[in-house]
């Protein structure tokens, strides 16, 4: 449990931190899946950079009809935004039921998201969301929207030396939005989660963490929905993941009843 | 018990040399010994004080007041009780929320009731812990595959509800202090009484299992209704 040596730095903007990151170094941010990962020398970085204090990624701001989170807001300073609760209640919600307090005050979304765990809450909620991550590297800044960013387990389209700045959300008047978790006990990730967004003129959007090996929009699902049928089966066609807590048979019953809880929700 | 006649004896020749009379005309009341029929007397933390500082003590006595006294007792000590655990059950997922504990316990005579309760709660937590959360899980290799609290399920706080404890009191008849064994009470009656609970709940629900493993997780719940 304890690392191997690494040296650490501070970046004080993107601009600096994307030049130190050039260089090899791995991004850290709140820190609650690359230390833990360190300590049990999976990760072994000679060189950390720390972008969680750079101020211009912590802002949440709405600009237009989008909601735009800097890439290290807390999960809990997300939950509590005045903004999230108002435009998106689904990101505060869902934020307020990652982990315990002090993971809540130290891990933050977009360390989530580049970290890309299959049972982790923001990138579900970020694909129901319709959400575009924005990322910045040594050739510049570029936009991936959410439906193409998750690339399979642990993996996403950042390329090397790029770290996401920001998470732009689309909002509207009348969107109603939930997200709905049956966690592990112990480590309270999702072992299946569903986040349903439904617009004003009742088109859903529906994703999956926990129940594949990358989180998922369940595309057929939304079909059947927003042609008024009901779903036959939540998550199909996907591979369902298996694990000593809840067996494939299981996970997908879950999947079925949390979307069946999340639709309820946002009736 | 035992100790303390011991430590009163030796300290009572202590205080004889203090006091310059025979021990045998002393009497040991109120934390001091005094010589009957006079005021004169000394305390216990004088008489403790000169065993191990012994500048003026009686030739030949070893210094020091500590005993160590054995025991054998007569038989077991019995403590009893009776746990009740309230459950519901979600029929969708099998997921058990544990809504009320009531345990009572008699573990004797209670010298120090903080503790006891302190007792009773941890047990009933650990009780809990094994019904409903707590189990390792070792692949065919023999390697243990939940070795961190981000796998075993430890009960927390939010896992529990508060629980309703009381005791009665019935001294046990076979040791002096009349007390019982107060630290296993908590685990003994919780244990089955959560797991009762939940096949119960599953019975009056139309489904008949007659037993489910522990801990019994939403799985096994699901799978002892479907």
């Amino acid at each position: 449990m304890i690392t191997y040596p690494f040296q650490c730095k501070r970046a004080g903007s993107v601009a600096e931190a994307v030049t130190m990151l050039a260089d090899g170094a791995k991004a850290l941010s709140g820190g609650h899946s690359l230390i833990p990962a360190m300590k049990l020398r999976l990760s072994v970085p000679d060189m950390l950079v720390d972008i969680g204090r750079i101020p211009q990624l912590r802002t949440i701001t709405v600009e237009g009809d989008e909601l735009v989170i800097g890439a290290s807001a807390t999960h809990s300073q997300i939950s509590e935004s005045a903004l999230v609760q108002q435009h998106l209640p689904m990101f505060a919600e869902g934020a307020g039921h990652i982990g315990d307090p002090a993971v809540r005050h130290r891990g933050t979304i977009g360390g989530s998201l580049a970290h890309a765990d299959p049972s982790a809450d923001w990138p579900a909620m970020v694909l129901a969301a319709n959400a575009t991550i924005v990322v910045e590297g040594a050739i510049g800044s570029r936009s991936i929207h959410s439906a193409e960013f998750f690339t399979g387990l642990f993996s996403t389209a950042l390329a090397d030396g790029e770290i996401i700045t920001q998470i732009r959300v689309p909002v509207s008047a009348g969107i109603k939005s939930t997200y709905q978790k049956f966690a592990q006990p112990a480590s309270r990730y999702a072992i299946v989660g569903c986040a349903v967004v439904k617009s004003a003129d009742s088109k859903v959007t529906v994703a999956f963490p926990g129940v594949s090996e990358a989180p998922f929009r369940d595309m057929a699902a939304e079909e059947s929905l927003n042609n008024g049928q009901d779903v036959a089966q939540a998550a199909a066609g996907q591979s369902i993941m298996s694990d000593h807590y809840a067996s494939e048979a299981y996970r997908l019953h879950l999947a079925n009843v949390y979307l069946k809880r999340a639709l309820a929700a946002v009736a | 018990m035992k100790s303390i006649d011991k430590i009163l004896e030796k300290g009572a020749k202590i205080a004889a040399h203090k006091l310059e009379c025979a021990a045998g005309d002393l009497e040991y009341a109120d934390g001091k010994w005094t010589v009957k029929g006079t005021d004169k007397s000394i305390s216990f933390g004088d008489v403790s004080l000169t065993a191990y500082v012994p500048h003026v003590y009686p030739a030949g006595l070893e210094p020091g007041l500590d005993f160590s006294s054995f025991y054998d007792p007569a038989n077991f000590t019995y403590p009893f009780g009776c746990h009740i655990a309230v459950v519901e059950v979600d029929k969708e997922t099998g997921k058990t929320t544990l809504t009320r504990m009531i345990a009572v316990d008699d573990v004797g005579n209670v010298i120090n009731p903080m503790i006891v309760d302190g007792q009773i709660h941890g047990g009933l937590a650990q009780g809990i812990g094994q019904a409903m959360f707590e189990g390792t899980i070792y692949d065919e290799n023999g390697q243990l595959t939940n070795g961190s609290y981000m796998d075993y399920c430890m009960p927390r706080a939010d896992d529990l509800p508060m629980f309703e404890t009381d005791r009665q009191v019935t001294p046990c008849p076979h040791n002096p202090l009349g007390v019982n064994g107060a630290g296993e009470a908590g685990t003994i009656g919780s244990t089955p009484s959560v797991v009762k609970a939940v096949i119960d709940a599953l019975w009056s629900g139309g489904y008949k299992p007659k037993d489910i493993l522990m801990p019994m997780t939403p799985e096994r719940v699901w799978r002892a209704m479907n």
